[in-house]
């Protein structure tokens, strides 16, 4: 009887160890379970950044893109992109001419270029790096108002300073050539105001 | 039968650590059982998204590659 009793104490006891052990093997096993999850999970938001990045990737390639086309553009159609900002085109066989009136381009006795005009100048820069056969050739024109030589040299200094920004975007300072004419070139007569606003200019003369 | 009483009495002992034990290592599965839940669900959204970018993507990088080689062809004839 004695030893029956202790036999079943026993093996109430073992069952519960038994018990204990089988659950900690299940938790280790969903522990690694876990872990393998949790892993992937990981790889993939490894994956998600990889993707992320190569969409933003293929974005800054469009825009490229883009204002490749609008470069190519702006010299197939050169009137729908420079002359809704004041810039006169005119074409002449293979030559085109942007006739820009100075008040667009510079402020009243300045040769520095305005800031809201860089960026039809941008668009000019961009399409000579695509045409790369292309010469430039840029005159500066004054109305008579002051001296001849005050004007010469105003009239050099902005079409100088034309030629500046082109090549500080990046452009080869030997396509383009400068020069300051005065007001030995009018394109109308001098002797009224409406006249002398068309005189004062900078013309851009591209041709191959 | 005291010797008999004193061996139930340690048994018992025993038995009551181990089932303390079982208690913890299944509160310690719940817990478990409640971050497997959530990692499959981060896993599940992690996957959809995974498709939809890698599709984004691609579409993306395949119209770049056509744009591309038009663009850079009409380059091409115009410096010329």
């Amino acid at each position: 009887m004695k030893k029956i009793v202790v036999m079943l104490a026993a093996l109430a006891a073992l069952s519960g160890c038994s018990s204990a052990d089988e659950e900690t093997a299940m938790l280790n096993k969903m522990e690694k379970n876990l872990n393998k999850i949790e892993e992937n999970n990981a790889t993939t938001g490894s994956m998600i950044d990889q993707y992320k990045t190569r969409i933003l990737d293929a974005k800054t390639n469009v825009a490229n893109l883009e204002k490749d086309i609008n470069a190519i553009d702006s010299f197939i159609n050169p009137e729908t992109v420079f002359e809704k900002n004041g810039v006169i085109v005119k074409r002449e066989r293979d030559q085109l001419t942007l006739i820009m009136p100075t008040d667009v381009v510079f402020d009243f006795n300045k040769s520095e270029i305005k800031e809201d005009f860089k960026p039809l100048l941008d668009s000019l820069y961009e399409a000579l790096t695509i045409y790369k056969g292309l010469s430039v050739k840029i005159d500066g024109h004054t109305d008579n108002i002051g001296s001849y030589d005050y004007n010469l040299k105003l009239s050099q200094k902005r079409a100088e300073s034309a030629k500046e920004y082109l090549v500080s975007k990046g452009l080869n300072a030997g396509r383009i050539i400068t020069e300051g004419h005065s007001f030995s070139t009018p394109a109308a007569s001098n002797a009224t105001q409406a006249g002398r606003d068309k005189n004062r200019r900078i013309e851009v003369v591209i041709k191959k | 039968m005291k010797k008999i009483l004193m061996s139930l009495a340690v048994i018992t002992v025993l038995a009551g650590c181990t089932s303390s034990k079982v208690e913890e290592v299944n509160e310690k599965i719940t817990m478990l059982e409640k971050k497997v839940v959530a990692a499959e669900k981060t896993s599940a959204g992690l996957q959809d998204e995974t498709m939809i970018l890698k599709n984004e993507t691609m579409t993306l990088e395949k119209n770049v590659d056509m744009l591309n080689t038009k663009v850079e062809a009409i380059k091409e004839s115009l410096s010329q």
